[in-house]
């Protein structure tokens, strides 16, 4: 049998870490000054980290949510295969 | 009507996910030099280092999500029977005879030829030895009739 959840979900929480990161590093690391006008690597840290966030928390709940559906139909099948069986009478 | 319980949506969702992902960590790798805030030549800067690293790692995780969720969609698919199943190697069939011979591993298939050769070689060994026997016995049997049948 198939996991519910694939373990490269890991994989893209780990991503969504990575991504917060970048937005918080300008600041955390000190190479952006504070009040200054932003530097190129700090437009492009925060654009690429947010990418990063926004990509992996679509593809986390986006797989969960197709995966909760998926379970949800397979109960219903076997629901509809259990009420189509005939009751046998012992 | 009831669908079918195969779900193959959400590993393409997080197949497109890590591939998005690893173009912006392969991206995040090459900025400092694409967009020039990294001069050639120089030693790195801060920035510079902590993009290449950050997008090395990010390059990495994508390529171990996209494996990982192709191997669940492969699962998947053969749970569902699209894919058949790999055969399992089939049990040799001399494997009771096997120990007989020293030195020789059970299981292989050159064991296997050689004993098939040696079998082979013993039958052929056997019938003519038993052929010689016989053509000896009937040698025998024509000489002591020849011997009783001489006048005195």
């Amino acid at each position: 049998m198939s996991r519910l959840v694939s373990p490269g979900i890991v994989a893209l929480l780990l991503v969504l870490v990575a991504g917060a990161w970048l937005i918080s590093a300008p600041v955390a690391i000190g190479f952006q000054p504070t009040g200054a006008a932003w530097l190129t690597a700090t437009k492009n840290d925060v654009a690429v980290g947010g990418l990063l966030v926004a990509v992996a928390l679509v593809g986390v709940l986006g797989f969960l949510m197709l995966a909760l559906r998926d379970l949800v139909r397979a109960a219903d099948l076997r629901r509809a295969e259990a009420e189509a069986e005939p009751v046998v009478e012992g | 009507m009831p669908h079918s319980p195969v779900g193959l949506g959400k590993y393409f969702w997080g197949l497109g996910a890590a591939l998005l992902s690893l173009l912006a960590g392969g991206w995040l790798m090459l900025a400092p030099f694409a967009l020039g805030y990294q001069p050639s030549g120089a030693a790195w800067s801060d920035a510079t280092r902590n993009d290449f690293w950050v997008g090395l790692a990010v390059v990495l995780l994508a390529v171990i999500g996209t494996v990982l969720f192709a191997r669940s969609l492969v699962a998947e698919l053969r749970a569902a029977g699209v894919i058949e199943r790999r055969p399992r190697p089939e049990p040799v069939e001399s494997a009771a005879v096997a120990p007989a011979v020293a030195g020789l591993p059970a299981t292989s298939t050159q064991h296997d030829e050689f004993e098939r050769a040696l079998t082979t070689l013993a039958a052929a060994l056997a019938s003519d030895l038993a052929e010689r026997r016989a053509v000896h016995a009937g040698n025998n049997v024509e000489h002591a009739a020849s011997e009783t049948e001489k006048p005195v």
